[in-house]
């Protein structure tokens, strides 16, 4: 005898999907950072190219040492470094970085001048 | 007369949701890219005036507290990183270098890595930095 049997919809269900899908969406959006797109961009001619001639009146040297910075002749305070430079009236600079001053110090001395449309030489002093 | 009480059932349909739902998820999982410095423990300066570096021609290497070099998240040496970047520069035609180094690395091994890259080339190198916000 053949039994008749009730045919049952089988379903599976795919509402609360979604709502996985978007948490994990959320989960990934908070814990991802952003790559890092800001700086401060800087040209370097080819070492052993011809030096750019030049009138001496026309540079102003900064040194970026370990403890104090020099604009000119003039010690500065870090604090007011970026007031000092509105009498700073050169259109080229050489700043001199001594040995073991911190990579985030120079570049927060040149994030200042970079308003300043300078025409910048970056150098490690020896 | 009193019309028919029919019920009807209303249904949202949300199949669909699921499959939208996952979609952009891979949509974010493919087009993100990995930030290499926060594997790397690298602790980026902060500075103002700061400009966005296009990312289309960006040569990036990376340097650790201790001055180790990284590219690709692999530990390499100057003259590795050297080669590497001549063979980016014949490639892109305005190559950017892009250097993401710890704040509180001595600024000559920077400098060093800067010496070497255009020994042969005239380069733009970017200093990557957070941008600090004007009070």
């Amino acid at each position: 005898m053949k039994i008749k049997g009730k045919r049952t919809e089988v379903e599976i269900p795919t509402a609360s999907q979604s709502d996985i899908a978007f948490l994990l969406i959320i989960f990934f959006i908070i814990t991802a950072s952003f790559a890092v797109k800001s700086g401060i961009s800087l040209g370097y001619p080819k070492k052993d190219s011809l030096p750019k001639e030049v009138y001496v009146k026309e540079i102003g040297n900064i040194k970026i040492l370990k403890d104090k910075v020099i604009l000119g002749d003039k010690v500065v305070k870090e604090d007011s470094f970026n007031k000092e430079l509105e009498n700073f009236n050169y259109t080229k600079t050489i700043i001199f970085v001594e040995r073991g001053v911190p990579y985030g110090r120079v570049v927060k001395f040149l994030s200042y001048l970079y308003n300043k449309n300078l025409e910048i030489s970056l150098r490690v002093a020896e | 007369m009193k019309l028919p009480d029919i019920k009807l059932k209303a249904k949202m349909p949300v199949v669909a949701m699921g499959d939208i739902a996952f979609l952009l998820l891979v949509f974010f999982l493919v087009t993100s890219a990995l930030d290499q410095s926060r594997k790397l423990e690298i602790e980026i300066p902060s500075a103002k005036n700061t400009i966005k570096i296009p990312q289309e021609e960006i040569f990036n290497i990376f340097i650790d507290k201790e001055g180790k070099i990284y590219f690709k998240g692999v530990e390499k040496d100057i003259v590795e990183i050297q080669f590497l970047y001549l063979k980016h520069a014949s490639i892109f035609k305005k190559p950017i270098i892009q250097l993401v180094a710890d704040k509180d690395l001595p600024f000559e091994k920077v400098n060093e890595i800067i010496e070497a890259l255009r020994k042969n080339l005239e380069i733009k190198v970017a200093f990557s930095c957070k941008e600090e916000k004007n009070e």
